[in-house]
């Protein structure tokens, strides 16, 4: 069977989804679990973690969902409990395993060689800066909004980012 | 216009967000052009291969929000405890193994995966399955069931 897209705005479905609308729940999850996997990849570099974190992640949202209010985004709201949920499972690995390096919740996301190479140099923050605007897409607000620092933080971090990739050249893919 | 686009302005014409005076010096200015074609191939470059989802993991979140049909459920689940609870203190069927949370006789790595969905649920957990002894039921004891399950084996 085709299912057809839910045509309504992310704010719409918010406000049915706060009024118990499951049809409302199950277009969020259509629409977003695909980038929120994405990103959970990103945080662990493992794919099953990813997927529970795409599952947690989904939980999260329908316990909330009576009194979900979408201010900004909707990636706006995913990023931080994806990041979060994605931090959370590394920090259960490392008391599972404490030698894996991969496992140090201080130590920064775990990134493909590929993504490491092409940023390298950068910092932990402007890499994130640079991911959520040249791969998740958004604009400069969000990005605030999703990482909770003004805007002029943001725009200086892009800035400094951007100068120091400048000088670099890139493979055509 | 005066001089070359600020990276920040690159970017937004990257982007799709620049002015029109923005995209038009972009398309003239050979540097400008040049370090745009370079933040989109960078923006390629860093745009990860897509990720398969597998179905049984809408299937799993799905099941949470189904609609509930009033009391049904309720009932079922009700009738469901008392005669389970019937028979547990009927014939002293407590698990004689702790961590036996499917009753099976024996401590495997599907309690382990049960307890977390019982918990995941957000239902009452029965006491029984603190089986670290801290004095509730958690993810520590599932963590506890699995380190159990394999130590059995």
């Amino acid at each position: 069977m085709i299912r057809h897209m839910d045509a309504r705005t992310d704010a719409e479905l918010a406000r049915a989804l706060r009024g118990g609308d499951a049809s409302a729940f199950e277009a969020f999850y259509d629409r977003y679990h695909e980038w929120v996997a994405g990103l959970a990849l990103r945080f662990t570099a493992n794919r099953e973690d990813a997927l529970d974190v795409l599952q947690e992640t989904f939980i999260y949202l329908f316990r909330r969902s009576r009194d979900f209010e979408l201010r900004s985004q909707m990636k706006t709201f995913l990023y931080p409990v994806v990041k979060h949920l994605s931090l959370s499972r590394r920090q259960t690995a490392r008391r599972q395993a404490p030698l894996d390096p991969r496992t140090d919740p201080a130590a920064p996301p775990v990134r493909s060689a590929e993504l490491d190479s092409l940023l390298v140099g950068l910092s932990e923050v402007q890499q994130e800066v640079v991911l959520l605007r040249f791969v998740d897409g958004l604009d400069l607000q969000a990005i605030s909004d999703a990482l909770e620092v003004p805007l002029g933080t943001v725009k200086s971090r892009l800035h400094s980012a951007l100068d120091l990739l400048r000088g670099r050249t890139f493979p055509n893919r | 216009m005066d001089g070359h686009l600020d990276v920040l302005a690159i970017d937004a014409v990257r982007a799709g967000e620049g002015s029109p005076e923005e995209r038009d010096h972009a398309a003239r200015c050979a540097d400008c052009g040049a370090l745009l074609e370079g933040f989109r191939r960078l923006a390629a470059g860093l745009t990860p291969a897509r990720m398969d989802v597998p179905a049984t993991v809408k299937r799993n979140v799905m099941a949470l929000a189904r609609p509930r049909r009033a009391w049904r459920p309720l009932a079922a689940a009700a009738a469901l405890l008392i005669g389970m609870a019937g028979v547990w203190f009927a014939t002293g069927l407590r698990p004689a193994i702790p961590g036996d949370v499917d009753h099976n006789g024996r401590v495997d790595i599907i309690d382990a995966y049960a307890l977390a969905v019982q918990l995941r649920s957000g239902l009452k957990v029965d006491p029984a399955y603190d089986v670290n002894g801290d004095g509730k039921v958690d993810e520590r004891d599932v963590e506890e069931i699995a380190r159990r399950s394999v130590a059995i084996r």
